[in-house]
């Protein structure tokens, strides 16, 4: 089974983009979710199962900043990974995003390899995770 | 840094962005007939002097950057959607080289139709397959 995605971007012609570039790469897509900004996000997050979240930051209404802030702060999805990608490229605005708990940062413009690689990465470990308590599981029993 | 280093950057921000994005390359010219009515697009960099950064694309032209963008035939509101991602793509990458300490703010993008660039001061004017570019730095 693949992973549920959820795309936000103020742009549909982006969310567009980056949907098309996370298929090209190849990686298991079960399910997009897209929203035009941070509170149509956090909506769609209370109410469907979500495996990743990639984001843009300037967005109208909510930012990907503060939805990032409500995500962490939210006691059901604060594990949740979150993408930022964003054309802020400046190096104290990318900390801003890691220190607020981001697992990743991809500065526009990108190419379709950042992401392929910051997902395998961000969703490489999760699988991780689930194979190790697998295993733990066999030891044990 | 100097007006003119400034508007260096800018270009410098630009024709990678119109390259590796759009794969377009600019040619800078003096005279062309400037189009009756075109795409502006408009970024702010807020800190005490305002920046605005403005862009001038040919209608034609903005379909082609839209069509290479997308991989695909775009729609009018698509079309609109490009622009403003290419101006934030840029107001991002040029914020990043003027002020890599993060005190300035960048501005949402908006894209409008204009037929009063005849009226623009200082445009840095280009011609991409045929068809118009310019921009220009404005100081509030």
């Amino acid at each position: 089974m693949g992973f549920n995605v959820l795309i936000v971007d103020d742009s549909a012609a982006i969310r567009k983009i980056i949907k098309k570039t996370i298929l090209i790469s190849g990686f298991d897509v079960e399910n997009f979710y897209e929203a035009g900004n941070g509170k149509e996000a956090f909506n769609i997050l209370k109410d469907n199962w979500v495996d990743v979240v990639l984001t843009d930051i300037h967005m109208p209404e909510m930012g990907g900043i503060t939805l990032l802030k409500k995500i962490r702060e939210d006691d059901v999805l604060s594990s949740l990974p979150v993408i930022v990608i964003s054309t802020e490229g400046r190096e104290q605005k990318v900390k801003e995003a890691l220190n607020l708990g981001a697992n990743g940062y991809i500065k526009k413009p990108f190419k379709p390899e950042d992401i392929k690689d910051i997902l395998l990465k961000v969703m490489g470990e999760e699988y991780v995770r689930k194979e190790d308590f697998g295993t733990v599981g066999e030891c044990d029993f | 840094m100097s007006e003119k280093r400034i508007l260096e950057q800018l270009e410098s921000v630009t024709f990678k962005i119109l390259a590796d994005m759009f794969f377009l390359f600019p040619e800078e010219i003096k005279d062309i007939n400037l189009p009756k009515e075109i795409f502006e697009g408009k970024i702010s960099i807020n800190s005490e002097n305002k920046i605005n950064l403005r862009f001038f694309i040919s209608q034609k032209l903005a379909k082609t950057m839209a069509e290479n963008f997308m991989g695909e035939v775009v729609s009018e509101d698509e079309i609109n959607e490009v622009i403003k991602e290419f101006v934030n793509m840029i107001g991002g990458n040029f914020i990043a080289r003027i002020d890599p300490e993060g005190k300035k703010k960048l501005d949402l993008p908006y894209v409008t139709k204009t037929k009063t660039i005849n009226l623009v001061p200082d445009l840095k004017k280009y011609e991409i397959e045929g068809e118009f570019f310019a921009f220009t730095i404005e100081r509030e």
